[in-house]
């Protein structure tokens, strides 16, 4: 449990959050852009 | 007005719009002032400040041109944003083309740096007890910032005079365009008071011409996007 | 969608790979720990992004000016704000590596260093040009203008700045590219970085695009005049 791991946990956390919320963003557009469409 | 078969030279409308900026600077001395006075003032701080102290000569040579850059930055706007204050600017869009305007104040901003050279040169020189040990290194550094400055700046100049916040947005804008120029010249300037030769600054002289002729010509290229909105 | 899946798994692999391989620096010639050589799996990516990113912005602005068409300035100014995005990202990963191998945050004698701050500033610029400019046609406009002249001046930069700062120069560059030119990097230092470089740009093409959807179902959803 040595300082790298806990950075390395810290940097992969940070990385799933912002890359949940990329994918959130994607997904609500592209229920905007079906509905433009429609 | 640009008729055809018109006999005036292209060089004699560029020179008339000079004179035009040099009779309405004769009467209110806006720009000329404001840039003498600055110059003096950060010399006189820098003077004080330094005191007994003897830096050596690189620091004198970007001190030189720090007093420079700023007398320039306090000025040189003046050519397009007292066109856009007094109304004139739509009148001188119209009687002739972009280029032919770019030119005219290109070289008044031009002899404005000029005369602001020749009166700080020997100020600085006497305040400072700086004497460039090689004259032709530093004449030619000093004419071809001083293009530079005009050069980069005229166009940045129009910009800004579409804009609200005029002065200090010129230094802004200003900045990142003149660092090359700066770094250039301030390095020979450094050879020249530090008693080089023309040898040592060769390729900063060859960098400080081709930034010169590279700078003009991308203003001119893109002028009239500018001049047009 | 697969794409988007394997940015994902991209970007994990390289944080782990990052953190448990051995550290990218030799530790008998590293200034400090040398561990902390790792954030060059981050830090280099980033400045490549925030470089990127510019050029892109230029490029767009030339298109505006040819074809008047304002959905490229719609694209410069959003490569301009992901590129300053990335440029503080860069500076403050590399501002923490300076603290950590040289022991202050900043310095002027460092080329990279004033390198990066440039661009800040060139960013910043741009930036208060266009806040400047109420009307969109002469915000558009001459923010295009200005872009190209940066862009220009950027070039002499990058051929004045070397020459000015040939000593001083504290990146470890022997750990990447050594004096002949030749990479360096070990094969596994080399994948991981490679790597992170291709996911980074990735990342900010995905980053990009989702954010001129926002922008472009922003316009189309606004209550008609």
């Amino acid at each position: 449990m040595n300082a790298n791991f806990i950075v390395m946990i810290v940097v992969l956390v940070i990385w799933i959050g912002i890359f949940l919320y990329l994918l959130g963003l994607d997904n609500k557009l592209k229920r905007i852009e079906k509905k433009d469409e429609s | 007005m640009n008729l055809p078969g018109s006999s005036v030279s292209w060089a004699a409308k560029v020179l008339a719009v000079t004179r035009k900026d040099i009779t309405a600077e004769f009467r209110t001395r806006y720009a000329i002032n404001s840039i003498l006075m600055f110059a003096l003032v950060t010399l006189t701080v820098i003077s004080m400040a330094l005191g007994l102290m003897t830096p050596d000569s690189d620091l004198m040579a970007a001190l030189f041109w720090v007093i420079l850059f700023f007398a320039a930055m306090s000025g040189l706007a003046q050519v397009f944003i007292k066109e856009e204050e007094a109304g004139t600017a739509l009148i001188l869009k119209l009687s002739t083309e972009g280029l032919v305007i770019f030119f005219g104040k290109l070289i008044f901003n031009l002899l404005l740096l000029t005369v602001l050279s020749v009166l700080i040169v020997p100020l600085f020189i006497i305040l400072l007890k700086v004497t460039p040990q090689n004259w032709a290194v530093f004449l030619i550094g000093l004419v071809l910032g001083d293009i530079g400055l005009a050069g980069a700046t005229t166009i940045i100049a129009a910009i800004v005079a579409k804009a609200t916040v005029k002065g200090a947005l010129f230094t802004v804008l200003s900045f990142p365009i003149l660092l090359p120029l700066l770094m250039a010249v301030i390095d020979i300037t450094k050879v020249a008071f530090g008693g080089g030769n023309f040898g040592d600054i060769s390729t900063g002289l060859q960098l400080l011409v081709a930034y010169d002729v590279v700078m003009v010509t991308v203003s001119v290229m893109l002028f009239d996007f500018v001049w047009r909105q | 969608m697969w794409w988007k899946i394997l940015i994902f798994a991209a970007m994990s692999a390289v944080i782990i790979a990052a953190f448990m391989t051995p550290s990218p620096m030799n530790p008998a010639i590293s200034l400090g720990d040398a561990d902390v050589y790792r954030i060059f799996y981050f830090h280099v990516p980033q400045a490549w992004v925030a470089a990127l990113a510019f050029v892109l912005s230029m490029i767009f602005s030339i298109k505006f000016l040819k074809t008047r068409d304002m959905q490229y300035d719609t694209k410069a100014v959003l490569a301009a704000k992901l590129g300053l995005v990335f440029a503080v990202l860069a500076t403050v990963t590399g501002s923490i590596f300076a603290k950590m191998t040289w022991g202050e945050f900043w310095n002027w004698a460092e080329i990279r260093e004033v390198s990066i701050f440039i661009l800040l500033i060139i960013y910043g610029a741009y930036f208060a040009l266009r806040s400047a400019l109420p009307n969109a046609e002469t915000k558009a406009t001459l923010s295009a203008v200005l872009s190209i002249l940066f862009a220009v001046s950027a070039v002499f930069l990058i051929f004045i700045l070397p020459r000015l700062y040939a000593d001083f120069s504290q990146h470890p560059s022997d750990s990447v590219v050594d004096r002949e030119g030749q990479i360096t990097m070990g094969a596994t230092v080399a994948a991981i970085f490679f790597s992170s470089l291709a996911v980074f740009t990735a990342l900010f093409a995905w980053i990009y695009n989702v954010s001129l959807r926002i922008a472009k179902a922003y316009d189309k959803n606004l209550p008609e005049n």
